[in-house]
């Protein structure tokens, strides 16, 4: 008759038990990864979809636009380019390439804002990067520059290098490694200090980069780029009100209303006026 | 009413004056004998309260007394409630003989205490201290040195200065030194010391020696530190102070032998053994020197001079002596020597308004007792054929006159420079080849288009907007809550034993079943109910975590009737327990029909009270 456990049965399936269970956690370790990739795969794979349909056709664009580009018919490589962009195709390389034919044909304001669209895409790529910084020194007009919110360098380093989905990446990842902690910290009852310090390190991390990826995200929405060679910006949104400032074409406002065709943007030393929206473009 | 006032105040002040008697200043001593040297504490407490300053204690002759500090004490006997507070006091017996310390006083509430003095007794050690007293002898200097406290101790500190009257700038070295015998020092703390109108050089490492005084061989530490004064007037240095512990041993048991101690700065044992020993706090205190600083003679003042002291040299050298226009010539000023370094200054140009020389600010490198100067000069045409004479004065406090050194003009060869050898000059930092290079102009454009397209996507397709990727992070999360609701019932299971037998309740009464029906189907009706009851048996006191042995029909209808059982079911299991005893105790087995219905009907108990679960 079994009345009761006896303990040493007890201490014995305890142990049988939480090998098991970390057994399971590096199964499930491994399966979050697997399952990430499994996921990841199709997402990836959107980025190609319809690929096989037009796969020929933004690539032949693509070369046609270079060999014009190459001949100096930068007006001819900026349609081609832009075929792509028609069809609802991006990349970098794309708009890097836009940006140099804007470039080389005089269009300043164009070229910066497709180096700026490149940036979003690559951030970390030197052609780009020196195009870009020698793009805005021929801006003309006196030079004013924003303060960075990160304005400590590692972590502008940090945001400045990454993509949007680089940092969604960087994210998920901090968060599966987050839950797989928290299994540690389950089964491993002795060692909690430790990993539970490392779970809040970690969400910490997730939140500051969900802020980044908000950030980021809301840059692309809210950042113009002057197109034409002079902007006047006015103290109201309407042809006859006072110009309040001029914006040189290339400079960079953040725009943060519309009305009427007009933009209220803000200059990065904080004036703030209407312009046309046709003198400016957002990323 | 009077009659009552009387007797509370009579009982006050019997009260007060039961305080009062209860208030007493006691003075005790650690030991009433000690060797010369040892210190040992003296504790005056005054018990009935704690509100009372410190007791003074007069000086004696041969003893050295320094407070220590108070500790208070609160104890509660029988309910009575008694609080003193006690005052520590080191005292160190600086000769052999018969001391009497106090009698001690103290104020409390406008009344005055008195403790009864305490007698030391304090043998001078054997060995070395048995002779002559140790007695500071100053070393041979130009003026007389006053003699230090406690000259005839055991532990002294001096101080002493190579000049007592020096110039302003001119450095002098400044000697503190602690002299200890029989006994340890540890934690010793750098030596501080007021020295208004001196700037202060880095305190030395501490030197460690021996020095026979008097017959007594003492241990010394020995700091050095350099001084200048800043400015003129008449100034006192020191006190010096020094804070350390002092290490006796606890029971002198035997005769000190000063081999057995050594003294070190910072956390470095000096013991052979800490066993048996005893520390200290002590602060030793030296002499003070007066000291006068003299300002700079105005006689035959050099105009250049800058209030360097002391007794230097100058080397001058140029490197190259032949060179073309434009090209620089390095000329290096060396000044060597003793004397406050810190106030050399740059050698000064006896001419620096030649317009055919371009010159630029020198640059100075410091080392120990040297400084060197590097002057860029470049000749802007060939017409230059020499370079400025520099000189340096100073003044020299040993002779007590302003000295100058002067060095040049230094003959250089300056070439034109042809046209066709227009470079770009880089002027290396002194003492490096001069590197050349052509000027080139580089030009100016943006980097290349990218040959491949990359990774084309949807324009505007971002990560975080994709459900497919969002769903996916779920996943983890989700694994997460199952896996630990999997953990907390496993877990439960281990250590909650109820549950775990209600857990295994219908599983065991499904195989019982399986085999009663087995039985059944081969007609052994009494093996049948032998298995019907084991396997109600065993179901209901899993169920109801209770031992086997005690359930009985009337004992799960206590428990199931509360509980709002259906009395049909109740029914049912009176039936089966009946059947089930009537089969293995009387006689009469009930039939192959009846055997059935058992079956049935113990299958309907199990299933209605697994449905019943959560109301019991």
């Amino acid at each position: 008759m079994e009345l009761f456990f006896k303990m040493s049965d007890i201490r014995s399936r305890n142990s049988n038990l939480l090998n098991k269970l970390w057994n399971m956690t590096l199964i499930f370790g491994l399966g979050s990864l697997v399952c990430g990739m499994i996921f990841a795969a199709p997402v990836t794979c959107l980025g190609q979809e319809g690929k096989g349909a037009e796969s020929v056709s933004p690539e032949r664009f693509f070369s046609r636009g270079n060999d014009y580009y190459e001949k100096g018919e930068y007006e001819n490589a900026i349609t081609e380019y832009e075929k792509i962009l028609a069809g609802g195709k991006e990349s970098a390389p794309l708009y890097y390439n836009i940006a140099n034919s804007y470039f080389k044909s005089g269009k300043l304001g164009k070229a910066i804002l497709n180096y700026e669209r490149a940036k979003c895409l690559m951030p970390r790529d030197a052609d780009l990067n020196t195009n870009y910084k020698f793009a805005k020194t021929m801006v003309k007009g006196k030079v004013i520059s924003a303060k960075s919110v990160w304005s400590w360098r590692p972590i502008r380093m940090y945001c400045g290098s990454l993509s949007v989905n680089e940092l969604v990446w960087v994210t998920s990842g901090a968060y599966v490694f987050m839950i797989i902690l928290l299994f540690i910290t389950l089964l491993r009852p002795g060692r909690n200090k430790y990993f539970l310090a490392g779970v809040v390190l970690l969400v910490v991390f997730i939140v500051f980069n969900s802020v980044v990826i908000w950030r980021k995200a809301r840059y692309k929405d809210t950042h113009a780029v002057t197109i034409v060679s002079r902007a006047d910006a006015f103290f109201g949104p309407f042809d006859t009100a006072t110009k309040f400032f001029t914006l040189p074409e290339g400079m960079s406002v953040t725009v943060f209303k519309s009305k009427n065709g007009w933009y209220k943007v803000r200059r990065a030393d904080g004036k703030v006026g209407w312009v046309n929206k046709s003198d400016i473009k957002r990323l | 009413m009077k009659k009552t006032f009387l007797i509370f105040l009579v009982i006050f002040l019997i009260a007060a004056v039961n305080v009062w008697a209860q208030v007493k200043l006691e003075a005790k001593l650690e030991q009433n004998k000690v060797y010369a040297g040892n210190p040992i504490y003296l504790y005056l407490t005054f018990r009935g309260t704690q509100d009372v300053e410190r007791p003074e204690v007069s000086p004696v002759d041969g003893l050295k007394i320094k407070y220590v500090g108070p500790s208070s004490e609160v104890s509660i006997i029988n309910g009575v409630v008694s609080r003193s507070i006690t005052f520590t006091y080191l005292v160190i017996p600086l000769k052999g003989g018969q001391f009497e310390i106090g009698p001690f006083f103290a104020e409390y509430q406008g009344q005055m205490f008195k403790a009864d003095p305490v007698i030391l007794n304090s043998s001078v050690t054997p060995g070395p201290l048995t002779g002559p007293k140790p007695a500071y002898v100053p070393p041979d200097r130009d003026e007389p040195q006053a003699s230090p406290p406690y000259v005839d101790d055991k532990i002294f500190l001096t101080m002493d200065i190579d000049r007592r009257v020096v110039y302003v700038n001119e450095v002098v070295p400044l000697t503190i030194r602690v002299y200890v015998d029989g006994m340890g020092l540890r934690d010793i703390e750098y030596p501080n010391y007021p020295h208004e109108g001196f700037s202060t050089g880095e305190l030395a490492e501490p030197e460690r020696r021996t020095e026979l005084v008097k017959g007594v061989n003492y241990n010394v530490l020995v700091f050095k530190q350099d001084l200048f004064g800043i400015k003129e007037g008449d100034y006192v240095l020191g006190p010096g102070k020094l804070n350390c512990k002092m290490v006796v041993r606890r029971q002198p048991t035997r005769r000190f032998r000063s081999s057995l101690f050594g003294i070190t700065i910072g956390d470095d044992d000096f013991f052979s053994s800490r066993f048996g020993y005893k520390t200290y706090p002590i602060e030793l205190e030296s002499n003070e020197i007066p000291v006068t600083i003299l300002p700079f003679p105005e006689e035959d003042r050099p105009e250049d001079f800058r209030g360097t002291v002391g007794d230097f040299a100058l080397d001058v050298n140029i490197t190259p002596k032949k060179v073309k226009v434009g090209d620089p010539v390095t000329m290096r000023m060396a000044i060597r020597g003793r004397g406050n370094i810190d106030t050399v200054t740059a050698p000064h140009l006896l001419k620096t308004d030649d317009e055919n020389i371009k010159t630029y600010e020198p640059q100075v490198t410091k080392k120990k007792n040297k400084k060197i100067y590097e002057q860029i000069f470049i000749p802007k045409n060939d017409k230059v054929k020499e370079l400025p004479a520099v000189s340096f004065s100073f003044f020299n406090p040993r002779t007590r006159k302003y000295e100058t050194l002067r060095k040049g003009p230094f003959p250089i060869k300056v070439m034109a420079q042809p046209e066709s050898e227009r470079v770009v000059k880089m002027v290396s930092m002194p003492g490096e080849a001069q590197v050349f290079y052509p000027q080139e102009k580089l030009g100016k454009d943006i980097i290349h288009i990218k040959e491949n397209i990359g990774n084309l996507r949807p324009r505007g397709r971002v990560l975080y907007g994709n459900w497919l990727f969002m769903t996916a992070q779920l996943v983890p999360l989700a694994l997460f809550a199952f896996f630990y609701t999997g953990y907390r019932k496993k877990e439960r299971i281990l250590t909650d034993k109820s549950y775990a037998r209600f857990l295994k309740a219908p599983k065991k009464a499904k195989v019982g079943l399986a085999k009663a029906k087995t039985l059944l189907k081969k007609k052994e009706v009494m093996p049948f109910y032998d298995a019907v009851f084991k396997t109600l048996q065993e179901y209901l006191a899993n169920r109801f975590n209770l031992p086997l042995g005690s359930i009985t029909c009337r004992v799960i209808e206590e428990k199931l009737r509360p509980a709002g059982c259906d009395e049909k079911i109740l029914e049912m299991l009176r039936d089966v327990f009946s059947r089930c005893e009537m089969a293995r105790y009387a006689s009469s087995v009930p039939g192959g029909h009846e055997a059935e219905e058992t079956m049935e009907k113990i299958k309907r108990v199990i299933d209605y009270l697994e449905k019943f679960k959560s109301q019991v």
